[in-house]
């Protein structure tokens, strides 16, 4: 029995913030109970003889929650029917239960999430759950703990509620879940990793500083998600910032523990006792319906507190008959365990029942066999019919002697004709009449149209129905789904994982490996060393778990996938608006630190790697500085002033890297031709802002990178680079020189100054020499941002490369990186997305240019090197 | 005297055997019409005289019934009543119709009691129970059709030797529809284990909380009470009866013949000082019937034997769980302060 | 649910109760009927009636919601009847019946025959003298009946509240005469009734405990705690091992959940197998419980003793998940323990046989409520 101290919880809860608000999502936002679904929510499927929503209300209710928000979509108005005419709109309940119809074209959660910020309903911590809540979990409990560690630490913005259960656990799905690192202390959840049952996630990966930073870490495979979620008020907000949030655990969670922006964390609650579970797909319907009759959700059993306010009286053996005497059973029908029986139910003579639920007004004929059977109600089974791990819709009437063998699926008022024998597996549903369906289609994806065109497709193909669903049917006999036409979906949906949520399907066929975390030393070595670098990045993950088999499996490169489309979109928005704000920026002259922060709400709002936003400021910056041709010194006044002010925000947009910053620096000027010559100067005065050190520069100038390596040869863009290597280079030769006389730093920047316009000519053959001799390397380690930029030295004006960088981007975004190490599978997704004949050719072209121009340019570099230097002589 | 007279011509006893023709109407109730009709007959001027002629009407009744057991208790019940009825009426005859009344209203509304009693033992009998009841008792039988409407039930019922009434049970329930199996008298140990409690109906309750019932109630309430199943009785409140047996023998329905045995024939023929006159007719029946018995190749009691045999019998209440009656489920306890209770006025 | 009519007044907090009891919220045969009695005092309060009857349809109804709401906690039921029954007399004795309602006519043979139900004897003087200007039905001013009578009713009802909260103390009055010093007493999960009597008893005497653990529930530890907190020298044993040691136990004092009217007793689990090692050392068992807890109800399970079963989670883990698919786990919650097997009830008023705990009922309730 529930502790006394339930009452007291709610009051102190109570006291200590004016109400408990909780959200329902009661739309499922998948077609897991197609055809069941058709015309009728999931939330109001029954289970055990009342509605998903009246459990999951239960449940609230239990944990004494004042106010709830019932988030529906599909089929609104029934749920708001619903709703209004159940026990709970009742004033005495003391729940204020509000529906809110979101919008026809909220496919996830997180779209729902969305809904609930615009909506702006949310006052205080909440709780969200599911509409398919069955849980007898002391909520209340949860929310105090979560209000108690917001106390300490405001960063705690999520209270995800699991279940231990072993691996294997029934109500456990084995489609989808996770592996949660925890740390046991605190309770923290550290990284969560998403697992598909099949094809089985065969690794799974954490960074390695949660070893570092956490002495003790708990990974777990057995937790029960029960999608019972305490959020705090951010929480839709940052649905909201992150609008490809999808999925409120492989996005959300995953994305808000593995960015190294919003330095928010993410807590567990495991239930040690209560029981919560959610019907998720018809097998969970079979398991939570089995745990229900077998009393695991007590007090939520149904001869105690039915939710439907049910009266049953409780037999030996888990039997549950309606106690009004309205049920009659034949005196030589066989009554097994872990059965219910709803009022006004008649079962004829010679009938055996056995694990099965029956709903009200159902009369079972002479013979038949239900066997982990769930019929609704007013449902008619005819004489000698055997249901066997089925589910079969209202007031469907099955036929004399017609088999339903195991999975089957038989949706509302369908009729099965006598002697019918439906396949394994069978979906059915009900004719529809002329009029096409009114209501958008139940809890699946699709908008209205869609799911009408896919019910035509099902009309389409009835040849075979007949001999199926037998003579004098209504029915339709859906398409058993086959592995092959779920290439589009998302693999949580596709076929061979769909069967692991299937009832009855034992999927034996299908190998699980399960494969459990593994996380090999070497990967977790050299990722977590770059990682170091940048916070904790995607990087991480994606590398070391996009091994050669698992590439296709890996949870992160799956959830980056959905990621591609709408990040290419994200990139480009994110330009012009990096690009505004810093125009704000300057031009209101705000202090670094606002702008660097309004780059970084940017930067998470669309997800792009930390190198982009680098590149648009030093871009900005350079292009920020007014070209004074000829007064050299005024020149440098300019650039003074303005890297002055905003050379700072380079290292404030989160993670500092001066290599980089030169590489980005070098890139811009030598994409924009005519800002080229301001390379030198911006670069000294990076330099005296102390924002690069010496040693970077020289890390820079050795990277292969700057060297201009992987660049198309011949483009204006190579030229460039080799330029303001060449400077690089003779700054180097200053720093040399440093020591002896400071007095020549002076003179160095100014001769920098006028070098690069002259010189541009004379750098040419130098680059296409030295680049031919990089080409070995450049296939097997070239940096993503070479191998790509490519093309785009065909025009490099700054807006194509621009556009090109993004396109880029968008190439690199699976690994999520700035990171160089994920560089090697960029390669390899570089040969996925058909760019080869860039690092292909790359080898072959420049052996020609290489052989006719080799011989002169040798002397170049000593030559350019040699001018330089006298000319600086020639100044003094 | 004149009471005397009056009762004379007229035969109580024949008055109390046709309300008995009437199949719902028991002893008791019989017995309380035909006391109502003698009060009506009577003349007596005075309560005195009339509590008088009641008594004797009782008496004779009493003595001319076989097993005067239930009627007693109904009889005691109606005296009781007449006894301590508040009388502040002037005319005496209007008492005596007030009274003749009530009995008959009595009577009237006593016949729903037993329905009374089906609803009370129906809480008890839960679906897919097996029962064990004994002989034939038309409450018990109440009680099981109306629990057939609702609960699915199936019944052993003891044959209940020698007449055999058990047979008419069966048939009663077979004819609804209730799966019925007829048991030996013998063989109510053999069954037990099978059966879920015990039902049987009585002739009367006694201030003990004990009860009196055809013969056989009473080893099977021991065999039950040794198997832990319940042993229920079902008892409308006219039979409870005033009376404090402490063993089978001080039940008014003992005589010495019971259970005598037979004086050895010599012995008989040398000395025949025997006062009894139920020996002789023994020793002048019985070889006649020996013969026939013997001559039969299955062997059944003559009817002196049958007549050497109790009728009914009494069961102790340590050995009851409970008693179902009209005024309410009653411990064996509950039924000695009940009685108590209405007889201490 | 509430009759059309007058629907019941304080119906919110009949509700709320409602709900906590359906929801366990409220668990424990005391705290029931503590809440009980707090929801019927608002009830009345609010009652609008013109006479008597009205008021106990009123009361019948909120009583009949809560104890649908939870069959399982007997004393709901309980104190919902003893309201009733102390409102009936405090009603009878403040309007002194001018005469027995002319009993001529109505006195029938039946009306005699009930005469054999025990009654109290004695009906306790009525609390307050009003005088009989108590006039029910007043046409012209229907609410005066319910104003004259209620403050008596709150009377009556505040008897039962006080009954409630000062049971432990009268149960545990006369601990000293049962336990002996230098005895062995073995009881059985944790009652507070048993807790304050073997407490009370520990002030005067010096004798020893022997708790059994009580699986599933564990409650036994606790027991074990708060008597060992007390300075009482306490054993904890695994009920397994009630049998063998009950040779050297002189007593065992069990507490109830509800007391049956044949005077048999549901209590937690382990009770029934201690109660028979007893019988079978015809070791005298004790059972400690207010009256309260007189139910008249029989037993209707006989065949299994428990009539609730809790969550089984506490038997097998949840966590095993192949054995759960596997096997049916049943996890009874209480024991019925029959009449026979127990010696006596010690009550907060006296002491009394399960013989007598029939007339106990018959006097604490009215039958016509026994059917709520």
């Amino acid at each position: 029995m529930p502790p006394k101290s339930s009452s007291g919880n709610e009051k102190d809860i109570a006291e200590e913030d004016e109400v408990l608000q909780a959200v329902i999502l009661a739309d499922s936002f998948n077609k897991r109970f197609k055809p069941l679904t058709v015309g009728k929510p999931r939330c109001l499927l029954p289970i055990c003889n009342a509605t998903l929503l009246d459990w999951t209300f239960e449940s609230l209710a239990l944990a004494g929650v004042q106010e709830i928000f019932v988030i529906c979509r599909s089929y609104a108005d029934q749920v708001k029917a619903a709703i209004r005419d159940s026990k709970w709109s009742k004033p005495s309940t003391g729940l204020k239960i509000v529906p809110i119809v979101t919008a026809k074209e909220t496919f996830s959660p997180g779209d729902a999430m969305r809904d609930i910020y615009t909506h702006q309903i949310i006052t205080s911590d909440f709780v969200l759950v599911t509409g398919d809540l069955v849980s007898n979990v002391r909520i209340d409990e949860v929310v105090r703990v979560h209000k108690e560690r917001r106390r300490t630490n405001k960063d705690a913005i999520m209270t995800m509620v699991v279940k231990e259960s072993g691996a294997t656990h029934r109500t456990r799905s084995r489609g989808e879940s996770g592996v949660y690192v925890l740390d046991p202390n605190t309770h923290e959840c550290l990284h969560y990793e998403p697992v598909v049952g099949y094809p089985a996630t065969s690794r799974v990966t954490m960074p390695r500083e949660i070893l570092a930073e956490h002495p003790e870490v708990e990974v777990r495979y057995d937790f029960i998600d029960c999608s019972i979620d305490v959020c705090s008020v951010e929480v839709p907000s940052l649905f909201q910032d992150n609008f490809d949030y999808g999925d409120i655990r492989r996005d959300f969670v995953y994305g808000v523990l593995t960015s190294d922006l919003l330095m928010k964390s993410v807590h567990c609650y495991v239930v040690k006792d209560g029981y919560a579970a959610r019907v998720a797909d018809t097998r969970s319907y079979d398991a939570v319906s089995k745990d229900i009759l077998s009393r695991w959700t007590f007090p939520l059993v149904p001869d105690d507190n039915h939710p439907g306010g049910h009266q049953y009286e409780h037999l030996r053996g888990n039997k549950y008959i309606a106690k009004d005497n309205s049920v009659s059973l034949s005196r030589t029908c066989k009554i097994g365990n872990n059965t219910l029986i709803g009022s006004h139910t008649t079962i004829s003579a010679n009938a055996s029942v056995h694990a099965s639920v029956i709903g009200q007004r159902c009369t079972i004929g002479p013979g038949a066999i239900l066997r982990d059977a769930y019929i609704f109600d007013d449902t008619h089974v005819g004489a000698g019919a055997v249901v066997e791990g089925s589910i079969v819709g209202a007031r469907v009437t099955l036929g004399d002697g017609c088999r339903v063998p195991r999975g089957c699926l038989i949706a509302d008022s369908v009729a099965i004709g006598a002697n019918a024998k439906l396949r394994k597996f069978e979906r059915v549903s009900k004719k529809r009449e002329a009029r096409p369906q009114a209501a958008g289609d139940g809890s699946d994806g699709d908008d209205e149209e869609d799911s009408d065109s896919e019910l035509e497709e099902v009309e389409a193909n009835q040849e075979d129905a007949a001999q199926i669903i037998g003579r004098d049917s209504n029915a339709l006999v859906w398409p058993h789904p086959s592995p092959d036409d779920d290439e589009e979906l998302d693999e949580r949906e596709s076929f061979y994982n769909q069967r692991l949520m299937r009832i009855g399907d034992t999927a034996s066929d299908l190998e699980l490996s399960d494969g459990g975390s593994t996380t090999s030393a070497s990967e977790t070595e050299t990722e977590s060393d770059f990682s170091g670098m940048h916070g904790l990045s995607r990087t991480s993950s994606a590398t070391s778990a996009s091994g050669p088999l698992s590439s296709a499996v890996d949870p992160s490169a799956e959830t980056s996938a959905i990621h591609t489309l709408s990040s290419a979109a994200a990139e480009t928005e994110f330009r012009s608006e990096v690009a505004q704000s810093l125009e704000r920026a300057f031009a209101e002259g705000h202090s670094v630190d606002n702008a660097a922060v309004e780059l970084k709400t940017l930067r998470m709002a669309s997800n792009v790697p930390l190198r982009r936003v680098r590149e648009a400021v030093v871009g900005a910056i350079v292009d920020r500085v007014p070209l004074v041709p000829g007064d050299a010194a005024a020149q440098r006044a300019e650039i003074a002033k303005i890297v002055r002010r905003w050379g700072p925000l380079v290292d404030k947009i989160g993670g500092v890297d001066p290599v980089e910053t030169v590489e980005v620096l070098q890139y811009h000027c030598a994409a924009a031709g005519p800002r080229l010559p301001l390379f030198a100067q911006v670069l000294a005065q990076l330099y005296q802002q102390d924002l690069v050190e010496e040693e970077d520069i020289r890390a820079w100038h050795a990277s292969p990178a700057a060297r201009g390596e992987g660049v198309k040869p011949g483009s204006a863009l190579l030229e460039g680079l080799k330029k303001c290597w060449a400077i690089g280079a003779k700054m180097i030769e200053q720093f040399e020189s440093e020591e002896e006389e400071e007095s020549e730093e002076e003179s160095e920047e100014e001769s920098a100054d006028e070098k690069p316009a002259r010189e541009a000519p004379a750098a040419k053959p130098p680059a296409k020499e030295d680049e031919s001799e990089s080409e070995e390397e450049s296939d097997e380690e070239s940096g993503s941002e070479e191998s790509e930029d490519a093309p785009a030295t065909a025009k490099p004006t700054a807006p194509k490369a621009a556009a090109v960088s993004s396109s880029s981007s968008q190439t690199s975004k699976p690994a999520q990186t700035e990171s160089e190490d994920s560089e090697t599978d960029e390669g390899s997704d570089e040969f996925v997305s058909g760019e080869e004949e860039v690092s292909a050719e790359a080898p072959a072209k420049p052996t020609t240019p290489a052989a006719t121009v080799s011989s002169a340019p040798s002397a170049a570099p000593a030559k350019a090197a040699a001018e330089s230097s006298d000319e600086s002589e020639e100044d003094e | 005297m004149s009471a005397q007279t009056q009762s004379g011509d007229f035969d109580i006893y024949a008055t109390f055997q046709q309300f008995l023709q009437d199949e719902e109407i028991s002893p008791p109730l019989a017995a309380i019409s035909a006391l109502a009709e003698a009060i009506v007959r009577s003349n007596a001027g005075t309560m005195f005289e009339l509590v008088q002629a009641l008594n004797d009407g009782a008496e004779e009744l009493k003595r001319r019934s076989p097993n005067p057991i239930s009627l007693n208790a109904g009889c005691e019940l109606f005296i009781a009543f007449v006894t301590l009825f508040p009388h502040e009426s002037d005319n005496f005859a209007e008492l005596k119709k007030e009274l003749e009344q009530q009995g008959r209203k009595y009577a009237a509304e006593a016949l729903t009691f037993r329905d009374k009693i089906a609803e009370l033992a129906l809480g008890f009998i839960k679906d897919d129970s097996v029962i064990l009841t004994h002989s034939h008792s038309r409450v018990v039988l109440k009680a099981l059709l109306h629990a057939h409407k609702t609960k699915r039930i199936s019944v052993y019922v003891t044959e209940s030797r020698p007449r055999g009434l058990g047979l008419k049970t069966y048939e009663t329930l077979t004819a609804a529809g209730i799966p019925c199996t007829v048991v030996l008298d013998s063989a109510v140990a053999y069954v037990m284990d099978r059966v879920d409690f015990v039902l049987v109906g009585s002739e009367a309750v006694v201030e003990s909380g004990g009860l009196i019932n055809y013969v056989g109630s009473n080893q099977m309430a021991i065999i039950a009470k040794a198997a832990n199943k319940p042993f229920y009785a079902l008892a409308e409140s006219y039979k409870f009866h005033r009376l404090f047996p402490l063993s089978q023998y001080d039940l008014p329905t003992h005589n010495p013949n019971i259970l005598s045995f037979p004086t050895p024939i010599g012995r008989s023929a040398g000395t025949d000082d025997a006062p009894s006159t139920s020996t002789p007719d023994i020793i002048t029946k019985q070889p006649a019937r020996l013969g026939t018995s013997s001559s039969s190749t299955e062997r059944a009691m003559n009817q002196e034997q049958i007549a050497k045999n109790p009728g009914v019998d009494y069961t102790r209440p340590d050995l009851i769980s409970l008693v179902f009656s009209d005024v309410g489920i009653l411990t064996p306890e509950g039924v000695s302060q009940y009685l108590v209770g209405m007889f201490a006025g | 649910m509430a009759p059309d009519p007058t629907p019941i007044p304080g119906h919110k907090a009949v509700e709320t109760l409602v709900a906590k009891l359906r929801r366990r919220q409220i668990v424990g045969s005391r705290q029931a009927a503590l809440e009980t009695v707090l929801v019927l005092r608002q009830v009345v309060s609010k009652a609008r009636f013109s006479n008597i009857q009205q008021l106990i349809v009123i009361i019948r109804e909120a009583g009949r919601r809560l104890v649908e709401a939870q069959p399982k906690e007997h004393t709901v039921g309980n104190t919902v009847r003893r309201v009733l029954h102390n409102i009936r007399e405090e009603y009878h004795s403040a309007v002194k019946v001018s005469a027995p309602t002319s009993s001529r006519n109505v006195y029938t043979i039946s009306k005699f025959v009930l005469q054999g139900q025990p009654r109290k004897q004695t009906v306790g003087a009525p609390k307050s003298e009003t005088t009989a200007t108590l006039k029910e039905d007043d046409p012209d001013d229907p609410d005066s009946f319910a104003r004259g009578i209620k403050p008596i009713l709150m009377e009556a009802i505040q008897d039962v509240l006080d009954e409630l909260e000062t049971v432990y103390d009268n149960v545990s009055k006369t601990a000293k005469d049962h336990i002996h010093s230098d005895e062995i007493i073995l009881t059985i999960g944790h009652s507070r009734t048993v807790e304050a009597f073997l407490k009370s008893a520990g002030h005067t005497r010096n004798y020893t405990v022997i708790v059994a653990e009580t699986a599933p529930s564990y409650s036994g530890h606790d027991m074990a705690r708060a008597l060992s907190a007390a300075g009482i020298s306490t054993f904890l044993v695994p009920d397994s091992s009630i049998y063998a040691i009950m040779s050297r136990v002189n007593k065992i004092i069990l507490g109830a959940h509800a007391i049956l009217a044949n005077g048999g007793l549901v209590a937690i689990t382990g009770s029934l197998l201690a109660a028979t090692a007893a019988r079978a050392h015809s070791t005298p068992v004790v059972v400690c419980a207010g009256q309260f807890k007189l139910t008249p109800l029989w037993n209707l399970y006989h065949d299994y003793g428990a009539l609730d079963f809790a969550d089984p989670s506490s038997v097998l883990g949840f966590e095993e998940g192949k054995l759960v698919e596997r096997v049916d786990v049943v996890n009874p919650y209480y024991d019925y323990v029959g009449p026979e097997l127990v010696d006596v009830f010690i009550t907060n008023d006296g002491d009394h046989p399960p013989s007598s705990v029939y007339r106990l009922i018959k006097e604490t309730y009215d039958d016509d409520d026994h059917e709520l």
